[in-house]
Parts: structure tokens; C-alpha cells; sequence
């Protein structure tokens, strides 16, 4: 057993361990803000439709809005190349073994589009709902999402995103009529953790079911 | 297994230290880790284990000090222990609180000898 308790001799440190990332985080942020850009970090399980959600957003909104995107994923540029066919600018990260983007990544990434002086960037984080969750990347928001077809029981069993979220996108609910899914308990569950939670109800099939999000999005932009 | 990342970091952090300090090795790292963090105990031991070999930090012993999730309910104001999936007021059954403690993630202290 281990002795808890300090002992005679200990250096006290007292750090975050993380420090550098937040420190890295920290630095993006002004960065950002100093560029009058606005940033989303997209957190999900893989197959809950981020990116299908994304390109629609991307062909909605680009009109309108200077539009970039950071793509995390640890293999292929599959998903890059999807966001690449709506014609905004998107940078693929390739994060290897490693199961969440960093700081250090995203600021990197960032230089290479900030050129096109975008005022809107989504970061599509590697598809986990546990390891990005610790990394602050610089955002000014984390949207987490889920799909009806992942259960309700998501938001209890992976509290800590949910809790740090602003806001939650259910996806694919064109499919809630063949499903078992219990809506009203998904959501008093993912507001047992995160009661300030907003939780929008998207479907990227049918671009109706999109508004509940843009609207979200148009929010945002104006007042964060 | 994000951990790793977490434990490298850690490791750097403490080696910072133990050179700041003109330490030749560590022989003990203290963190404190709170239930509402992505961090699993017995994930971080592992891969400090694992990447501790050849760092200052070879033989150390990593103490992990797991911190309960205690919140405090902005509407009746009372303080309460919480699990990380349950966090509502047991006393006005109000969900709007404050984290005091849960959120840890803290390197909290080094031990070592200034001898080879």
C-alpha cells in the first residue's frame, strides 16, 4: 500500500499535467480570438456522423460565412476528402496511435489555413468520446455528439464530455421510428450530468432537420 | 489510451523538476487524480511504467491520489458528493452546481536523491 500522506523530503509541485497543452491551448485561443475567428471542437464516437453532419453544415453555410476545418483522424485522409468536395478549406491531421487532438496539433494545422482568414473553424476530433475530452484545443465550445442508434444510456457512461459540452447534436433522427430508442430518457440523461446542456435534435439526411443546429451555429457567431 | 500521453507528460514535468532541483533520481511522484477526469488509475500506472524506463523517473514509485467528486448546488447551496453520472442536488434535486473538487489532474510533489 502506498503511503499517501506527504513524507519528509517531498519537492511540492502543485502542477497541472496537462500545463503545457493548456498553455498551448491558451495561446491558440488569443490567436484566434485575435483573428475574430470563432471555433468548434466536434467530439463524437466514431459512426455517429460528424462528418455527414459537417459537409451538409459546410454546403448551408458557406455563403455566408468564411468557413474552415481541421480534420483529427489516425489514419487516412478519407474524411478530409469529403470536406474537401464542399469546397472550404480543410486540413487533415493524422493523430497515428494516438486517440485525441492536442494543442500543439491543432496550431499547426491552423497555420495552414489561416491564410483563407476564416471566421468560423470546426475541429473534427478523433471519433472517442473519452480521450479528447481532457485536451482543450483552444475552442470556444465543445459540441459532442451522438446518434439514436448509440443508446441513451451514452451520456452516463462517458460523463466527463457531456459535462464539458455546450451544447449536444443528436444525429440520424429520421431513424427514431424503427428504433427502440428512448428520446425522453437520452436527454434527462445527458442533463443528470450536464443540466445547463443545450440539446438539438439533427438529422443530416432531410436538410429541414439541420435547423435546430444552424440556428445553434447562427447564435453562436452572433453572441458565443 | 490517452494515458500515455498524460504519463509523458507527467514524466517530462517531473524530470523538469527533479533537475531544477539537482536531483539524480526520482524515487517518488505524487498526483492527484479527481473522478471527473478521463483518467484511469490503473491506465496511468501502467504507462508510467512502461515509459518511465531510462528517465529519471526508472525506479520510482507513482502514488495516485484518487479525488471524490464534491459539488455544491447553486440553488439551495448545499455541498455534496456526487458520482461523476449522478450529479444532482440530493437535497432540491436542482442540477445547476459547481465542481469543488473531482476535477483534478495535478502532479503534486517529487521525491528523490541528489546522489547518484
Amino acid at each position: 500500500m502506498s503511503e499517501l500522506n506527504p513524507q519528509p523530503g517531498e519537492i511540492p509541485v502543485e502542477e497541472r499535467i496537462l500545463s503545457e497543452n493548456d498553455r498551448l491551448a491558451a495561446a491558440n485561443r488569443a490567436c484566434f480570438a485575435a483573428a475574430g475567428l470563432r471555433v468548434l471542437n466536434l467530439v463524437s464516437s466514431p459512426g455517429s456522423g460528424k462528418t455527414t453532419l459537417l459537409v451538409e453544415t459546410l454546403l448551408q453555410l458557406k455563403t455566408d460565412l468564411r468557413l474552415a476545418v481541421i480534420e483529427g483522424d489516425q489514419q487516412t485522409d478519407h474524411d478530409a476528402q469529403r470536406i474537401a468536395g464542399t469546397g472550404v478549406p480543410v486540413v487533415q491531421i493524422n493523430t497515428g496511435q494516438s486517440c485525441h487532438l492536442d494543442a500543439a496539433l491543432v496550431g499547426q494545422a491552423y497555420d495552414q489555413i489561416a491564410s483563407t482568414r476564416p471566421q468560423l473553424l470546426f475541429i473534427e476530433n478523433v471519433g472517442n468520446l473519452i480521450c479528447p475530452a481532457e485536451f482543450d484545443l483552444g475552442e470556444d465550445a465543445k459540441v459532442v455528439l451522438m446518434s439514436v442508434t448509440e443508446g441513451e444510456e451514452k451520456p452516463l457512461k462517458y460523463p466527463l464530455i457531456f459535462h464539458l459540452a455546450k451544447v449536444m447534436v443528436l444525429t440520424k433522427i429520421d431513424l427514431l421510428p424503427c428504433l427502440p430508442f428512448d428520446l425522453e430518457k437520452c436527454l434527462a440523461n445527458a442533463r443528470q450530468v450536464n443540466p445547463a446542456l443545450e440539446i438539438l435534435q439533427t438529422s443530416a439526411i432531410h436538410p429541414s432537420d439541420l435547423h435546430p443546429w444552424l440556428t445553434w451555429l447562427s447564435r453562436f457567431m452572433k453572441d458565443g | 489510451m490517452h494515458e500515455s500521453g498524460i504519463a509523458a507528460n507527467l514524466l517530462q514535468m517531473a524530470e523538469r523538476v527533479a533537475l531544477q532541483n539537482e536531483l539524480k533520481t526520482i524515487t517518488r511522484v505524487v498526483v492527484a487524480i479527481g473522478a471527473l477526469t478521463g483518467v484511469e488509475a490503473h491506465a496511468l500506472a501502467f504507462a508510467f511504467g512502461v515509459l518511465a524506463k531510462g528517465t529519471l523517473a526508472e525506479h520510482a514509485e507513482l502514488v495516485i491520489q484518487e479525488v471524490p467528486l464534491r459539488l455544491r448546488c447553486r440553488q439551495c447551496e448545499c455541498e455534496y458528493p456526487a458520482r461523476p453520472n449522478a450529479m444532482t442536488c440530493p437535497n432540491c434535486l436542482s442540477g445547476i452546481f459547481d465542481v469543488l473538487q473531482g476535477r483534478e489532474l495535478t502532479l503534486k510533489a517529487i521525491k528523490g536523491n541528489r546522489d547518484e
